[in-house]
C-alpha cells in the first residue's frame, strides 16, 4: 500500500469534502482560489470575483491586514449563500506574500443551541395551539349556554310584560272617567315603557335565535309589493304624527319571490320605521323597488339627520352601540338593524347604506330572486 | 384506509420535507372520516418509529429527524377541529414528557386519546421539571398522570418523578409509556412494582386501560 502524504491528503480533504469556508484573495481583494464547499455554499463560480460579492461588508470594516495579525483568532463574517439567507461563519485571516487566506466554519455550539431553541419553540407552539382549540370548544359551549339562558330569560319575561300591557289597556279603556289627568299620564308612561320592554324582549329573542344558529326561515311564494304595503299601513300613523309623507314606487316587472313574510316585514318595519324616526317633521321618505337581473333592490331614502362615517362604520357591529339623533325623541333597543341584516343575509341578500350627516340616509336592501 | 402504498408515499414525503404532500394525505384521510386512533397509530406513530430507526442506524441526520418530528406535530394539529368536544366525563388526566425528554409526540398522542375517550386532558409538553408537574397535579387533582419517555437514558428520570409524585399523591393513578421501554424492559418491571402505576406501550392498550378505569358519569348539563 502506497504511504499517504498527510499534507496532500489534508489539502485534498479541505478542497473536496470538508464543510470549511476557504478563499484565497490577492492584494486587490480578488478571489484567486477556493474549495468545493465554498462554491456550493455561495452557489456561483468564485474565481475572479471581488470578496465583497460574497462576504457582507456594507460599511467596509473588514481590514485584512489588521485581521491577519493574529492568524489563530476567529472573527465573525457573514457570507451570502445560494438560499438567499446569509450564513455566519467563524473565520481566521492569514497574510500571504501576495494576498490573504480566509478559512471559516459554522459555530457548531451556536447551531446546536439554535436547533434546541427552535425545537422548544415549535413544541410550545404546538402545545399552545392545542390549548387554543380546547379553549375554543369550551368557549363555544359557554356561548351556547349563554344563548340558552338569554332565550329562557326572555321567554319568561314576555308573559309578565304582556300582563302589564293588557291591564294598562284595560285601565285606559275602563277607568278613563275616574282617573285624574295626572294618573292618565302615569298610565301612558306605564304603557309606553311596557311596549318598549316588549320590543326589547322580542329583539333579545331574535338575537338569541340568530346567535344559537336556530334562526330558520319559513319561505313562501309571495309578492314583495304586498309586504311593503303592509309595512306602510302599519307605519302610516307613526309617519303622520310627524307629518312625513312616504312615497312608494314599485318596479312593474317585480316577480313573485320566495321569502319569509313575517321576517321580511319585520325588516321593512325596522328600516322604514328608522327612516321616520330620523326624518325631520314635514319631510318625505322615498321607497323604491327595482328589479335588476336576478335581484330585487328595495331603496329606502330619507332626508333626515343622516350619519357620520364613524357611525356608519359601527352601525352593524353588535359590540358598538350607536347613538343617533331621533328627531321626535323616539326610543329603540338599537338591535333592529343588526337583526334586519341577519334576516336579509339569511335570505342570501345584503344591506348597504349611504349617508350624509345632516342630509339623510339611503338604505339599499338587495334580495336574490330564488326558485325556492 | 391507510394501505402500504399510501404509507410509503407519506413516509417518503415526510423524509423529503414535503409538507404539502403530507398535509394533503392527512387532510384527505380526515375528509374520509378516518378513525383518529387509526390515523395516529398507522400513520403518525409508525412513521415516527421508522424515522427513529433510520436515525439510530445512521441512515438519516438528526436534522432530518427533527424536521420529520416538527412536520408530524403540525400535521397532528389538523385533527384538533374534530378532536375536542364539549362533552366530557368527570375525569382528568395530566400528560407530559419526562424531565429532560424533548420528544413530545408520544405524550401528545396519549393526551389526545384521553380526549377522544371523553377525558379532560392537560398536556404539558416536553421536558417538564418535576416541581412544575407537582404544582399542577396539586392544582388540577387529576385522576391519572401520564409520563412519556422516548430516549432510554431518560428512564431514570421517570423513576425519580414517580417516586417524588408518590410522596405527595399516593392515591393518584399513573401510567408510563414510550419508545424507551423497547430498550429498557427492566424499567418496565421496576415501575410496575409501584402501586397504581401501569406501563402502557400502545394506544390500544391505553384505550383498554381507559375503558376499564371505572364507570364514570357524564357531566353534560348542555
Amino acid at each position: 500500500m502506497k504511504p499517504v502524504d498527510i499534507q496532500q491528503w489534508v489539502d485534498q480533504y479541505v478542497r473536496s469534502v470538508a464543510p470549511i469556508f476557504f478563499i484565497k484573495i490577492d492584494a486587490d481583494h480578488i478571489i484567486q482560489d477556493t474549495n468545493e464547499f465554498t462554491s456550493k455554499l455561495v452557489g456561483k463560480p468564485l474565481i475572479g470575483v471581488h470578496y465583497k460579492e460574497i462576504i457582507l461588508d456594507f460599511s467596509g470594516t473588514i481590514n485584512f491586514k489588521q485581521l491577519s495579525e493574529n492568524p489563530l483568532k476567529t472573527h465573525i463574517i457573514n457570507v451570502v449563500t445560494f438560499s438567499g439567507l446569509p450564513q455566519t461563519l467563524l473565520s481566521t485571516f492569514t497574510a500571504l506574500n501576495d494576498g490573504y487566506v480566509v478559512l471559516g466554519h459554522v459555530d457548531v455550539e451556536e447551531m446546536e443551541s439554535l436547533q434546541k431553541k427552535v425545537l422548544e419553540l415549535n413544541n410550545n407552539l404546538g402545545k399552545l395551539n392545542r390549548e387554543l382549540h380546547k379553549k375554543n370548544v369550551e368557549l363555544k359551549k359557554l356561548n351556547r349556554l349563554k344563548n340558552q339562558f338569554l332565550s329562557y330569560a326572555t321567554h319568561d319575561l314576555r308573559k309578565p310584560v304582556s300582563v302589564i300591557l293588557t291591564y294598562a289597556e284595560f285601565l285606559e279603556e275602563d277607568a278613563d272617567d275616574v282617573l285624574s289627568l295626572e294618573h292618565k299620564a302615569f298610565l301612558k308612561k306605564i304603557k309606553a315603557s311596557g311596549i318598549f320592554m316588549k320590543n326589547l324582549i322580542n329583539d333579545f329573542l331574535d338575537i338569541s335565535m340568530i346567535e344559537s344558529g336556530m334562526f330558520k326561515l319559513d319561505r313562501q311564494k309571495l309578492k314583495l309589493k304586498s309586504l311593503l304595503d303592509s309595512a306602510f299601513w302599519r307605519l302610516e300613523l307613526k309617519a303622520k304624527k310627524k307629518d312625513i309623507n312616504i312615497n312608494i314606487t314599485h318596479d312593474e316587472k317585480l316577480p313573485e319571490m320566495y321569502l319569509d313574510a313575517s321576517k321580511c316585514e319585520q325588516v321593512f318595519l325596522n328600516i322604514i320605521g328608522n327612516a321616520i324616526e330620523h326624518s325631520y317633521p314635514e319631510s318625505c321618505i322615498n321607497v323604491k323597488t327595482i328589479k335588476s337581473g336576478n335581484e330585487v333592490t328595495v331603496l329606502v331614502r330619507d332626508f333626515g339627520v343622516g350619519m357620520s362615517a364613524q357611525q356608519q362604520k359601527n352601525l352593524f357591529n353588535p359590540n358598538k352601540r350607536i347613538r343617533t339623533t331621533k328627531t321626535g325623541g323616539e326610543k329603540s333597543t338599537g338591535m333592529g338593524l343588526l337583526i334586519s341584516k341577519k334576516i336579509i343575509e339569511a335570505h342570501g341578500g345584503r344591506i348597504e347604506l349611504s349617508s350624509n350627516s345632516g342630509k339623510g340616509t339611503c338604505f339599499k336592501l338587495v334580495l336574490p330572486i330564488t326558485q325556492k | 384506509m391507510i394501505n402500504e402504498q399510501l404509507y410509503q408515499n407519506y413516509f417518503k414525503a415526510l423524509l423529503d420535507g414535503n409538507r404539502e404532500a403530507c398535509f394533503e394525505t392527512v387532510q384527505s384521510l380526515l375528509e374520509q372520516k378516518i378513525n383518529i386512533k387509526s390515523l395516529y397509530t398507522h400513520l403518525f406513530q409508525r412513521s415516527m418509529v421508522d424515522v427513529g430507526l433510520l436515525w439510530e442506524r445512521s441512515k438519516i441526520s438528526v436534522a432530518k429527524e427533527h424536521l420529520a418530528t416538527c412536520m408530524t406535530q403540525n400535521l397532528m394539529q389538523l385533527v384538533y377541529p374534530i378532536l375536542f368536544t364539549d362533552e366530557h366525563l368527570e375525569k382528568k388526566a395530566i400528560v407530559t414528557s419526562a424531565f429532560n425528554e424533548y420528544h413530545q409526540i408520544g405524550a401528545q398522542m396519549v393526551a389526545d386519546i384521553f380526549e377522544i375517550n371523553g377525558w379532560h386532558s392537560y398536556y404539558l409538553g416536553a421536558n417538564t421539571p418535576i416541581n412544575d408537574l407537582n404544582k399542577l397535579v396539586q392544582e388540577l387533582k387529576p385522576d391519572v398522570i401520564g409520563i412519556s419517555v422516548s430516549i432510554s437514558f431518560n428512564l431514570p428520570n421517570v423513576v425519580s418523578s414517580i417516586e417524588e409524585l408518590r410522596k405527595h399523591f399516593p392515591k393518584t393513578h399513573m401510567i408510563v409509556g414510550g419508545q424507551a421501554f423497547l430498550w429498557g424492559k427492566n424499567y418496565r418491571y421496576k415501575l410496575e412494582q409501584y402501586p397504581l402505576v401501569d406501563c402502557i406501550l400502545t394506544l390500544d392498550e391505553l384505550e383498554t386501560y381507559l375503558l376499564n378505569f371505572d364507570k364514570p358519569t357524564i357531566n353534560e348539563t348542555g
